[in-house]
This record gives C-alpha cells, structure tokens and sequence, in this order.
C-alpha cells in the first residue's frame, strides 16, 4: 500500500470507529407496541422454539420473547447472568442448584396448575427438600440404553422384546452383534461407547446402597442428619456395582471413539448401536432418518431392577423477574401437553405429563411409524432419581465421574475397591468444605 | 498560564486514557487479586476472610499440580518443536529464492486463525479421517502439541528469518574458504548467532504456552466439562476458570491465577539466566 | 574433487530442499482447504465411508450449510449473521481506540522530557509480565459491578484498548522522527494536539499500519474474555463454541462457522501481508 493510500484508510478507520460509537450508542430499543419483553435461557437451541414463540407472541399480543441460547457454557453464563443481575425471567432448570443456592428462583405457584397428570417422579425431582417446588416439569430423561439398529438385530436373530435381561445374557447378545473379518479383525462393533460414558454408569453403583423409603436416595442420608440411613461410597455393594458396570460398559473391544464418532459411525456401520440418553433419538431422526431403530435398556441386577437414571427438566422463573405474572403464563403454555408431545417428536424429550406421552404415541401411529414411546416405559419402572440437593449435585458431578474414571481408565485403571474408597474421601472433603 | 504548564498539562492529557487503563486493568488487579486471594469470595454472597485457606486448599489440591504437569509437557514439547522445526525451515526458506512470496503466504496463514477455527478444523478432520489421538488420553497432548505447532510455526519462522538477515554474510564467505560445508556453516555460525532470537522465541512461547485454555474449551465434547479423555488436557487454567465461573470460588481461583503467575515469573527467570550465561559462554 | 560430483550433490540438496518446503506448505494448507470444502459438502459426501477431497461431482455440493446458517435457521439470538456484525463493530472500535490511546501514550513518552518519564515507560513496559489469568477475575469484577458494562460493547472494549507492546514499538518508532520538524510547528504556534493528527500520526503510518493489523486481528480472534463477559453480544469465536451441541451431529454448518470467522482474517493478512510481517518482526527485534 502506498503512502497516501495508507493515509486514506487510516483517516477511513477513524471515522467508522466515530460512527461505530455513535451507531453503538443509539441500537437496541425495545419496541413500544409489545410493552412485556420476557427473556428465555435455554441450553440448547431447538427446531420448534421459534413456532412456539410465533403461536404465543400471537396469542398474547403485549408479549414479546427473546430466545436466549446459553450453549455449552450454560454454569458460567448462568453465573455471569446472575452476578450483573441480568437472569432471564424464564430458566431452564438445569442449573438449579446455583439459582437455588443464591435464592435466586420464584417458587411455583402451584395453586395456578394443573400437575394432575404430571409423572410422580418429575414432580419429586422438581421439589426443593424445604417442599416448595422450584420448576415446572416439562420433561424427562432416561439413560444409559442402547439405539440399536434393527437391521443389524434381525441379521444376527435377535428381537427387541427377546433380548436377554440379565448381565451375562445381555452380554453374550450383544456379542453376537460384532462382525469381524475372514481374519478375525473386528469390523463392527455392538454399540459406541464415549470415552467419557461414564456419568451414566453411577445409578448402577449407588443403586446398591440401600434406599430411603420411598423409593429414593437422598443426600441427606450421606450428611447423616439423622433422616435415614447413611449413603457411603466405600461399602461392598458399592466395589460390586463398580465391578458390573465395568464388565457391561468397559469391555476389552470398546473403542472410546469420540462423540463424533457416534452417529457417523452407525451410518457406516462401524457400530451396530449408541448407548446414551433419550436425547440421542432427535440426533438419530436428524443425521441417520434411514436407519430404523429400537432400544435396548440396560440389563436387570440381581434384585430385579434395571438400573436407569432420570433427571427431570423444567422452566423456572427468575427472583428478579418484573413480569412474574406473564412468564409464569408462558411457563404454563411450554409445559401444556402439546408441546412437550411436539418437543418429544422433534428431539426425544420424554414428556412430563402423561396426557403428552397419548398425544405423542396417537401421533406416531397415525403416521405409521414405530410408536417408540413404549420403549422407554419399560425402563420406568425402575429408576434413580436425581437430587436437587445441591451438594449431591456437585458431588455426583465430580467424585462419582472420577471414580468410573479410575475403574475404566485404559492408562491407569484402579480396582474398584480403591476407586470407591477414594471417592468416599473425596466426597466427605466436598461437604465438609475442604475441596 | 503560561507555556510550560500549557505542555505538561497536554503530555499528562495524552498519557492519561493509557496509563489509567494500564494502571487499573494490570496493576490494579494484581494487587486486587492478591488481595481476594485471601477471601471467600464470589461476588454473590458476603465474602469472607479465611487467610491462607486458598492456598492450603490449593497445596492439596492434586489435580492442579498435575494440570502443571499437563501444560509443562505441552510448553516443552511445543516449544522444543517450534524451535527446531522453525529454525529448520526458515534456513529452507533462505536457500530458496523462487516463489518465496507463496511461501511465505502459506506458511503464516495459520496465524491468522482463531483459536476456535483451528480446534474446530482439525477435531473434524481427525473424525473424517479416523485418527483418534485426541481421544486417546496417552496422546491426546500431543496432539494439541501438534494442532498448536501447524497454528503457529509461521511465528517462530517468521522471527528466525528476521534474525538470519541479520547475520553478516562476510562470516560465511570466510568460513566457506576455510572449507566448511553447509552443515558445519550452519551449526558453527548461524546458531550461535542466532542465540538471542532462541532466547526471544523460547521465552514469549514459554508464557503463551503456559496460558493454554481456548484450544481446550473447544476441544471438549458438549454436555460434559473440559479436559479432554480422562481428564489428560486438564490446564491449570482450565481449572482456574472451572473454579471461578462454574463453582463461583473466586477467592480460590485468585489464588490459584496467583501460584500459576508465580511458577511462570520463576520459570522465565531461569530461563533468562540461562541465556545470558549461554551467551556469555560464546 | 570431481565436477561432475559436485553438481550432482547440489542438485539432490535442492530437490530434497524444494520437496522439504512444498510438504510443508501443503501441511500448513490442507486444513484450511478443507475447511472450505467442508462447508459446501453435502451431509452424504461428508458421512461417506471414504473421505472426499478432490471430487468435482456437483453432487457433492451444496449451498445449504450456508442458508441453514445465516438464514438463521440454526439458532435465534446466537446466529452467526448478528455475530458477523457484532464482531466487526468490536473489532474496529477496539482496534481505532487501541491505536489511538497507544500512539498518544507513545508521543508523550517518545517527545517530551519530564522527572520520572523512564520510570512510566519501564512501568509500561513492566506489565507484559503479567499473564492474563490474574487479570481475568479482577477485570470481570471493575467491568460488571463498577462500570455497569456486562454485555456491552464499551465492557468488551474498555480492558482492551490496552498494549504495552504496542506503546513501546510505537515510542521506539517516534523517536526517529527529527525534532526539528516539530520544533518548527511549535514556532508555527501548534498546539499538541494539531502536531499530534498531522504531524506524528501520519509519519508514523507504517508502524500504525502493522500494529493495526495485528490488533485487528487479536481483536477479532479473541475467545476468552467475550466468552466470560457477554450473553447476546455474541462474537463469531464464541459463536463458534457455541456450536458444539451441533457439531456432533453435522460438520457442514460447523465449517461454515469457521469460513465466516478465518476469511475476513485471511483476506485481511493477503492485503496487509507487509504490515502483518513488520508488525511481528519489530515486536521480536526490539526486545
């Protein structure tokens, strides 16, 4: 560039950087014709938020919503939001264990719904301890199974409602699924696993440790405040649990592929199956249409049970919202069984509401297609409820990962009695505020 | 007023916006780093004094140290590469005479990436081509070593190459005469004159490399927390941020920023007395 | 030694020479290839068993990563097209202020003679030393509970419009400017700030010119602090760690992520290639 060509744009930067400011300063006004703006965090961003909001802003003429899509750093701009004290009026519940420490959510007023038909168990998950409820549930998820191609089922003989139940026949079938070559080399799989599985594994462990009445294990039990039985890491049923899960989910042939492996490789049949959670279904219905999957649940434990986790999603509303009223409205209108039958059809969200679970199978048969709903009620029968507690919460996020980390490490395996005395120390550090 | 005010006002009213921004974004939160250090604090609730509680917490905090481990092995790794590979090229380049403008393109495009693009890319590209090395948790560093190295060699190239035109060709006439061949040329002469660049380049590489965070962020899976496969990319500032903005332990993370900025300052130091005295040797 | 020996030697040397350089070259640029192809291959081209590089069927391509992009039909409030924009008024806000408060700290400290002025450029220089991770928390706290500014452009700006690299480039390069045509605007009756716009700026254009570029881009590839400090004031880097929920499933829109944030940049670098060059040797040799 020439002398005074360098001269003209740098005279050209300095006046866009003049306009930049003064354009700066004058964006962003509200439009005066919808006077109630309310603000809705989501996680991750869906085909149908914005008919959804299309419907509503045109059935309550004075609202406009703002869609807000957190991603993959939801805790920290949940944090951040929280700290400049710009919650948005609606959150999704998947970081109510912050909101709720800096008392940060309204409680529902429940007086104002109809849970009539709400699943019992998302209405546990979305009571604090203290009895208030702290989100409106709108859906549920389900894991560990297995998608299946069923293709690759028929070809190896096997059926959906014929698989084996118990841990070694559940394992022999899925052996049954490899392929390999005419030299023995493994060309598919029975399922991917992600290197980083793990956190699906822990029901299994701690559904050794005896329950609280009621059918749920509790934190509360852990800090031995006297409520029930205590709940401890280091206990044999515990070391037996770790023992399964590895033999079922960590087996010499798994291959910790990363995540991006997961569909692509179904589609090039490197694997016959994805073990993950329900949300798996909207990403196989996007990326893999031409494949026709079931599901297989996890095998039953000696008692009988299968071993599912569930955790249940919800809209909360923001403390420091200045239109409770209109958004605990639009609460009511995200949680009404047509959408959460929609959100199930689009993406797998398993809805909260039985009237939703009709809605959504009615819908799937007059397509015509598999209503796959039916899978996921046998595994829920049996189920680990997750804790709202907030400690619990930490602690399962960190000490129990660790711990499936050390018994499946490839580098560094620990035995499962070590991995579960550790981990018991590093729970008691977490609560008594030492880590 | 007279004139001289007038000036020292003026120079004062030039100085201010940067020295103002200087003063209270860097040394400004050192001393208020420091200062929370010793605080629980999070900017939500009440903080609290609790002394040396941070940094007896960071002392048992295994992970952390082995995050050092992690990011000394990246730092040496990556800059061991950048040094050789850099300086290798660059004498490449100086020999070539053809082309060298497309060369000299290529090379330092990848400079002008962000940091996310050169994650994204190549975690799409290993997928398609099947290479696993970044969830292999023996390697998956290495391969980080490696995306960083293709991000940035065209620097250390760049820097070599600004430091070679600087050596008097007289001295390789002269050694030429003397009947030595290339290698001999460059091992005897260009290398040891090449010490200070050596000295530039291993020192800013050893600061960034100590700073590696964004690679990881963007490397790591959605729905689960960074660091890679069983936790083989954990980076002290990986943890730091973990501490700060998602279990909003603030004072823990000033202290944690605050031993990480304490082992760098030493690690540079050494690095500096090293060189001088490798310096002084020739 | 024998002649013919000799040639034969240099000409094995140049071509394992020639083949050294162009693999590498190749290396640097294939991932960049990619990029751009990937963003126009369709989802069976790019989920096919064996890789596609070099296909000219026009089947294998598509524009529909790029509707689905910037059509927004991706995600509302995050989509790369506000991203796109929002990047661009940052970045030249940031990279004009940036220049103009470094120039005039380095006119100040590169002219003028007054007690103490060594020790304010060694203080400058002094806070190089410090590495961002002590600075991240403290800036988060001045910016959103003093200043009021999260999710402003003014708190992505303000913490940084600093430089000291670029001060002391710049003062070292104002130093050659001769006295003596600044003395005669003073006799002139020129008051600091006129020598300041046409004196000082213009002659030190080059310099200003490399230091832009560099700023520039810093500017536009920055990740951290935007991710920390903003909710709907995306920029593109932070956009594009946002899209890890979707990557797992396509890597068309990904790439397409990626085409909108490095081509500015590249084309940027083909443009000001000198200046980006000056800017990073000057940095290396003065030190």
């Amino acid at each position: 560039m020439s002398g005074s060509k360098l001269k003209v744009s740098v005279v050209l930067v300095l006046a866009l950087t003049a306009l930049g400011w003064l354009f700066v300063a004058a964006v962003r006004r509200g439009s005066p014709d919808r006077p109630i703006r309310l603000e809705w965090s989501v996680d991750t961003w869906e085909v149908y938020y914005p008919g959804w909001i299309a419907q509503y802003e045109q059935e309550h003429p004075e609202v406009k919503i703002d869609l807000r899509v957190m991603g993959s750093s939801a805790t920290q701009k949940v944090y951040t939001m929280l700290v400049a004290g710009q919650l948005s009026d609606i959150v999704t519940s998947s970081q109510r264990n912050l909101l709720v420490e800096n008392d940060a959510i309204e409680s529902v007023p429940e007086a104002r719904f109809d849970f009539s038909d709400v699943l019992p168990v998302c209405m546990a998950m979305a009571r604090r301890p203290e009895g208030d409820m702290i989100y409106v549930p709108a859906s549920l998820n389900l894991k560990p199974m297995v998608y299946m191609d069923k293709a690759d089922l028929d070809e190896a003989g096997l059926g959906v409602e014929a698989f084996p139940d118990d841990f070694d026949g559940w394992l022999k079938a899925m052996k049954r699924l490899e392929k390999r070559d005419a030299d023995g080399n493994l060309l598919r799989r029975p399922f991917h696993m992600k290197a980083t599985f793990f956190a699906y594994g822990y029901p299994w462990i701690l559904s050794r440790v005896e329950p609280r009445p009621g059918g749920q294990n509790s934190i509360n039990d852990f800090l031995g405040d006297g409520r029930s039985r205590p709940l401890r890491f280091d206990v044999p049923e515990v070391m037996e649990g770790l023992r399964q899960w590895r033999r079922v989910f960590v087996g010499e042939d798994q291959v910790a592929d990363g995540d991006l492996e997961r569909i692509p490789g179904m589609k090039k049949d490197r694997y016959a199956g994805a073990a993950g959670g329900n949300w798996m279904e909207g990403e196989l219905r996007v990326n893999a249409p031409q494949i026709q999957w079931v599901i297989i649940p996890p095998p039953r434990a000696a008692d009988g049970r299968r071993w599912v986790h569930a955790q249940g999603g919800g809209w909360a509303v923001a403390r420091q919202s200045r239109h409770k009223e209109a958004a605990w409205d639009f609460v009511r209108f995200l949680t009404s069984p047509r959408c959460q039958a929609e959100a199930y059809l689009a993406h797998g969200y398993l809805p909260a509401r039985r009237s939703a679970w009709d809605l959504a199978i009615d819908q799937q048969r007059r397509q015509g297609v598999d209503a796959t709903l039916r899978y996921y009620k046998v595994m829920m029968d049996a189920g680990v409820w997750d804790e709202t507690d907030p400690t619990w919460k930490r602690i399962a996020d960190e000490v129990i990962i660790r711990m499936l980390e050390g018994v499946a490490s490839q580098t560094h395996p620990v035995a499962p009695a070590e991995a579960a005395t550790r981990a018991q120390e590093e729970a008691a550090n977490i609560v008594t505020g030492k880590r | 007023m007279n004139y001289r005010t007038r000036d020292k006002l003026s120079s004062l009213a030039f100085l201010l916006p940067a020295l103002l921004l200087l003063v209270v974004f860097r040394y400004g939160s050192l001393v208020f780093t420091s200062v929370i250090s010793f605080f629980d604090f999070n900017m939500l609730s009440e903080s609290r004094f609790i002394g040396f509680a941070n940094y007896l917490r960071a002392a048992e905090y295994d992970r952390f140290w082995w995050s050092l481990a992690h990011v000394a092995r990246y730092a040496v790794e990556y800059i061991a590469g950048g040094l050789i590979l850099g300086l290798i090229l660059a004498l490449l380049l100086e020999a070539k005479a053809r082309f060298l403008v497309l060369f000299q393109t290529l090379y330092f495009l990848p400079l002008v990436l962000s940091v996310a693009v050169v994650a994204w890319v190549f975690r799409l590209l290993l997928a398609e081509m099947q290479i696993g090395i970044l969830n292999d948790p023996r390697w998956a560093m290495e391969g980080v070593v490696l995306m960083s190295l293709w991000h940035n060699l065209g620097y250390f190239i760049l820097i070599y190459i600004a430091g070679l035109s600087s050596v008097d060709p007289v001295l390789y006439e002269v050694a030429q005469i003397d009947g030595a061949n290339y290698l001999r040329r460059a091992w005897h002469i260009t290398v040891p004159l090449l010490r200070p660049v050596i000295l530039f380049l291993s020192i800013t590489g050893l600061i960034g490399a100590f700073q590696l965070f964004g690679i990881i962020l963007v490397l790591s899976p959605y729905g689960e927390s960074a660091g890679g496969p069983e936790g083989a990319l954990e980076v002290p500032l990986l943890l730091i941020y973990r501490q700060t903005f998602e279990y909003q332990k603030m004072g823990y993370g000033a202290a944690l920023s605050l031993i990480l900025f304490v082992i760098i300052l030493l690690i540079t130091l050494i690095q500096g007395k090293f060189g001088r005295l490798a310096r002084g040797v020739t | 030694m024998d002649a013919r020996f000799h040639r034969w030697q240099r000409t094995t040397y140049r071509t394992l020479l020639y083949l050294t350089i162009v693999s590498v070259a190749v290396v640097m640029a294939f991932p960049v290839y990619w990029m751009y192809l990937t963003s126009f291959k369709t989802d069976e081209a790019i989920s096919a068993a064996e890789p596609v590089w070099l296909s000219v069927d026009p089947n294998h391509y598509t524009f529909g990563h790029y509707k689905a992009v910037l059509g927004q039909a991706m995600t509302t409030g995050d989509d790369f097209l506000t991203a796109t924009f929002n990047s661009t008024v940052y970045t030249i806000l940031a990279t004009g202020g940036t220049l103009l408060i470094s120039a005039m700290a380095a006119y100040v400290l590169a002219k003028k003679r007054f007690r103490g002025d060594m020790l304010v450029l060694y203080g400058i220089i002094a806070t190089m030393m410090i590495p961002a991770p002590v600075v991240m928390i403290p800036t988060f706290w001045i910016v959103v509970d003093l200043m009021r500014g999260y999710d402003t452009f003014g708190g992505l700006i303000v913490p940084g419009l600093t430089n000291a690299a670029g001060i002391f480039l710049l003062r070292q390069y104002m130093l050659s400017i001769p006295d003596d045509l600044l003395d005669a605007a003073k006799i002139d009756g020129c008051g600091d700030i006129r020598i300041f716009l046409t004196l000082i700026l213009p002659l030190s254009a080059p310099i200003l010119a490399a230091l832009g570029i560099l700023s520039l881009m810093g500017h536009w590839n920055a990740l951290i602090w935007p991710l920390i400090l903003t909710k709907d004031l995306t920029l593109l880097p932070v956009a594009m760690l946002n899209l890890r929920e979707i990557g797992s499933q396509s890597f068309g829109p990904v790439m397409v992520g990626a085409v909108l944030t490095a081509t500015p940049m590249i084309l940027a670098f083909l443009v000001a290639r000198r200046y980006f060059i000056r800017g990073l040797t000057s940095g290396a040799i003065k030190m």
